[in-house]
């Protein structure tokens, strides 16, 4: 019997061997790549209203929230036929220039500010703001103030996404100001909208967009587009705020490409507005919307995997 | 203990050892990352080298003689070598060389523009619309793509062979067509000689170090810095450290646009993210991240790129004395001159090329518009003029030294209202320097008056500033403003020396065309401010006006503070007023279609800045 020991013990090593090998295999992508637990999705039928004060002013259809500079400085809203009339008030150009914009239940108006071509001596200042124009009054005015935002000239921009919660009545909000070329330092807020509570401070992911995804399971995710890569990123929305680990959905197909706007456009299809974006002004002055791309990003609840198409211009 | 059980237990022993030891090498996150850092190493190189190594490969020459003498025949479209085509693509190409609708994209203003037969193959059924499709069911039809390098246009054509007919004809502006077998081999002899590749790999390259399995397919889609430009990258693979060498190929331009070395992976392979995005994180890492330092006759620079304030020199020394702490160029300021100043609308903001306009208002009706240009890193940056390549040594052209220098530019120039300027500081054998700017134009047209703010702070310690007034030297108590003279009647109009020893120190030189440039003088004014770390000593923000021509921008930083022993900035401001008349320009630049069809871009740059001579070197 003694005389079998050593072969025993050989047995014994090859097996732990086969083993880790298998291990090596199988379990490895796992344990390093998040997966995606998406079940598939629908377009969902959001709370948000239409800012009140649009009915004093006779418009009763739909209107289209324009940010592009190209009618009015700041916003403007879109209506009548093919969107040709505006309206604009020349008091919401008192804060300069705005990336984005979420609405809530109420109809108020949430804008994140976002530095254009030509620097003020204003234009950091009013970068840490989250701007509201209330749904009743039509006034634009500071909602709240993010003090640990700071933009610089090394990094003009400061919150730089939104979205609104209708479940828990609360918002999501980025800020990319920390990040410089070599370190990643953004963070999303979770910010309750009654009572302004910073809920929540998730740090290190720069998002450029932000939006809310409920899957057929009636699971929630925030889906992230970076401002450091040509991701989508997603993470679980709990009662408390969000869970930190955050799961890559896809990858646009052009690496310079960074997700600007996120839409759910139907069942299982995710529309992607891509940018070139550098931290810096010049793409900003992408006036005639030259350097967007846009993309359809179709998912496979069976094969957990999107399918990316781009949209021709 | 037996025998057996010692071996059992070395074996355990040692087995386990090997085992657990691979098992932490693969499951440990970091370890893997190492070990397949060699794979995903980026290196990104720049062109260093005169474009005209490429002029003289003889694939080259032969493409640029045939072009030449296809346009002095009165023909602009390159047709296919027979080669390249089967009998019925030949009938196709003859028909298509003949059809007024096909060539009709190929003259701009009388001219004719350079032109591609790129490939004709027998069509296939989605290029065709329904009413070719139904008639190539029975007859024999050709697509043919045609290339036009100066509007950066395919044109794509059906033919009915049997019929010798033109079914169809498409035009795709900015889209780019795979390109013919004769540009695949000068883009190969374009990489295979360019000088940066075989440093790279370390050995001349030949074509069978090519990894191209489908030449056409794998070389598209890599832009150029130019998106209009048709590039292709041809690739080195070296398989067994997993990686491959990129080189980028601009053939509008007949060049190695750049070269990378990367994995295999979507986010390092140039063909997807193209030259523009090479140079950015190339810029980026190289010379806005770090410092850099230069020793070169006697000069120890250090130097590196700003956010806004372009390329910077800080702490300079020759021969070992300190000479400067800081010098840059923080700020160009355009304004353009227009008469209608009662009609000016003052109510809605306006942008030329993304920049906000200011508009000032003068006397007898005129008004001035412009904006201020800050120039620096491509990423992470307010700038809007970016940097280009990185700073580059080149000797002077007249000798006696060297210059460090650094290209910005609009990504479209020299289209109007973009523009190009260069930092430059020059550093002659003697011990002089001389900070200078270049304006390459091209600006939004005539009457425009460009402002560069040059910051300059010396490193003599305490020290002290005179101006040579009546023949004799004047010393300043308070921080002041000089016209600076417009004549050489006196060549050393200031100086600044070391408080404590006044042979320490620089005559400074202003620019009246004497340097050689063809320049035609400085015309600046002169700020004498007591340094403060606010005022500029890191990235400033625009500066002022730009377009009010009675303020430069430094004023604020002008308030009656005493410079005596203490330490000195210097803010020189030349004013350039630019010309577009023919034969005198300056400031300008302008493109027009060569004897080779092609688009070639004219510079007439402006040259301005004060020389600054040691003391001690005149006497």
């Amino acid at each position: 019997m003694k005389k079998l020991l050593p072969i025993i013990s050989l047995l014994v090593v090859i097996v732990a061997g086969i083993y880790v090998w298998n291990l090596d295999k199988e379990e490895l992508p796992q344990q390093s790549k998040p997966s995606i637990n998406l079940a598939s999705f629908q377009k969902t039928k959001s709370c948000v209203k239409p800012p009140r004060f649009l009915k004093r002013y006779g418009v009763r259809t739909a209107v289209m929230i324009d940010l592009s500079q190209r009618n009015a400085k700041g916003v403007s809203l879109l209506f009548g036929k093919n969107f040709r009339k505006y309206l604009h008030s020349k008091e919401w150009e008192r804060y300069d220039y705005f990336g984005t914009y979420t609405l809530d239940r109420d109809g108020n108006l949430y804008l994140v500010p976002m530095p254009f071509v030509s620097i003020e001596k204003h234009t950091f200042e009013y970068q840490k703001n989250l701007y509201k124009i209330d749904t009743n009054s039509g006034k634009l005015d500071v909602f709240m103030s993010f003090e640990d935002v700071n933009a610089t000239e090394a990094n003009p921009y400061g919150l730089s996404a939104i979205a609104y919660d209708c479940k828990y009545d609360r918002f999501y909000i980025s800020a990319i100001d920390e990040s410089t070329y070599n370190e990643t330092k953004g963070v999303i807020y979770v910010v309750d909208r009654k009572s302004k509570k910073i809920l929540q401070k998730l740090e290190g992911f720069d998002a450029l967009s932000l939006s809310i995804l409920e899957d057929d399971k009636k699971h929630r995710y925030l889906l992230a587009g970076s401002a450091k890569d040509d991701a989508l990123y997603s993470y679980d929305i709990i009662s408390d705020g969000l869970n930190t680990k955050k799961v890559k959905l896809l990858e646009v197909p052009t690496a310079t490409q960074h997700i600007r706007k996120i839409r759910i456009k139907s069942k299982d299809m995710i529309e992607l507005e891509t940018i070139e974006f550098s931290y810096s002004l010049v793409a900003s002055s992408d006036e005639h919307g030259k350097y967007r791309e846009h993309y359809k990003a179709l998912y496979n609840p069976k094969t957990k995997e999107f399918h990316i198409e781009k949209i021709q211009n | 203990m037996s025998k057996e059980v010692k071996l059992s237990i070395t074996i355990l022993f040692v087995g386990m050892l090997v085992v657990g030891t691979y098992a932490y090498k693969k499951h440990n996150p970091n370890y893997i990352k190492k070990s397949h850092t060699s794979a995903n190493i980026e290196k990104i190189i720049l062109p260093q080298y005169d474009n005209s190594v490429y002029a003289n490969i003889p694939e080259v020459q032969e493409y640029i003689h045939d072009i030449k003498k296809l346009i002095a025949n009165g023909k602009a479209v390159l047709p296919l070598d027979s080669n390249e085509l089967d009998d019925k693509a030949q009938i196709a190409q003859n028909i298509l060389l003949k059809n007024q609708e096909f060539l009709k994209d190929t003259k701009q203003d009388g001219k004719l523009l350079h032109n591609d037969m790129m490939r004709i193959l027998p069509a296939i059924i989605s290029a065709m619309d329904a009413k070719s499709a139904k008639i190539c069911q029975t007859h024999s039809c050709y697509q043919a793509e045609k290339y036009n390098f100066v509007t950066n246009t395919t044109t794509r054509a059906i033919v009915d062979v049997d019929d010798k007919k033109v079914l169809q004809i498409d035009r795709y502006s900015n889209k780019q067509p795979d390109i013919s077998l004769r540009l695949t081999h000068i883009a190969q002899a374009i990489a295979l000689n360019a000088p940066e590749v075989k440093k790279e790999l370390g050995f001349k390259p030949s074509r069978k170090d090519i990894t191209m399995a489908n030449v056409r397919g794998s070389m598209k889609e890599s832009p150029c810095e130019d998106t209009t430009h048709l590039c292709v990258a041809p690739t080195f693979a070296q398989h067994s450290k997993e990686q491959a060498l990129w080189a980028v190929v601009d053939l509008t331009q007949m060049r190695l646009a750049a070269a990378k070395w990367a994995g295999l992976g979507k986010t390092t392979t140039p063909a997807c993210i193209g030259e523009r995005s090479l140079q950015n994180r190339y810029i980026m890492k190289h010379y806005c991240q770090t410092n850099n330092v230069i020793d070169k006759n006697g000069w120890h620079i250090v130097y590196r790129l700003t956010g806004s304030d372009g390329l910077e020199i800080i702490d300079v020394s020759f021969k070992g004395k300190k000479v400067i702490k800081s010098a840059k160029i923080v700020d160009w300021h355009v304004a353009y001159k227009q008469k209608g100043a009662d009609q000016l609308d003052e109510t809605t903001t306006t942008y030329i090329e993304g920049r906000k306009v200011e508009f000032i208002k003068g006397n007898n009706n005129e008004f001035f518009f412009g904006y201020n240009d800050a120039m620096g890193c491509p990423l992470f940056s307010t700038s809007v003029v970016l940097a280009f390549n990185g700073p580059q040594v080149k000797p002077l052209p007249r000798g006696g030294g060297f210059m460090l220098t650094q290209d910005f530019r609009n990504p479209k120039w020299p289209m109007a209202c973009n523009y190009r300027y260069e930092n430059r500081f020059e550093f002659y054998d003697d011990g002089s320097f001389r900070v200078v700017g270049v304006n390459k134009g091209r600006g939004c047209g005539d009457n425009a008056i460009y402002r560069p703010v040059m910051r300059i702070d010396l490193d003599l310690g305490k020290e002290d500033f005179y101006s040579y007034e009546g023949g004799s030297w004047d010393k300043w108590s308070k921080e002041g403003i000089d016209i600076v003279p417009r004549d050489a009647k006196v060549k050393y109009p200031y100086k600044i020396v070391q408080a404590q020893n006044d042979k320490n120190g620089y005559f400074i030189e202003p620019n009246h065309g004497q340097f050689g440039d063809n320049s035609r003088g400085d015309n600046a004014t002169l700020f004498v401010t007591k340094f403060h770390t606010q005022e500029g000593a890191k990235d400033l923000l625009t500066l002022g006006s730009c377009c009010k021509l009675n303020e430069d921008g430094v004023e604020p930083y002008v308030n009656n503070e005493s410079i005596v022993d203490t330490n000195i900035v210097l803010w020189y401001v030349p004013r350039i007023k630019n010309d577009t008349r023919k034969g005198h320009e300056y400031c300008w630049a302008d493109t027009r279609i060569g004897d080779d069809g092609n688009l070639h871009i004219d510079v007439w740059p402006c040259t301005v800045g004060p020389k600054f001579v040691p003391i001690k070197k005149e006497r």
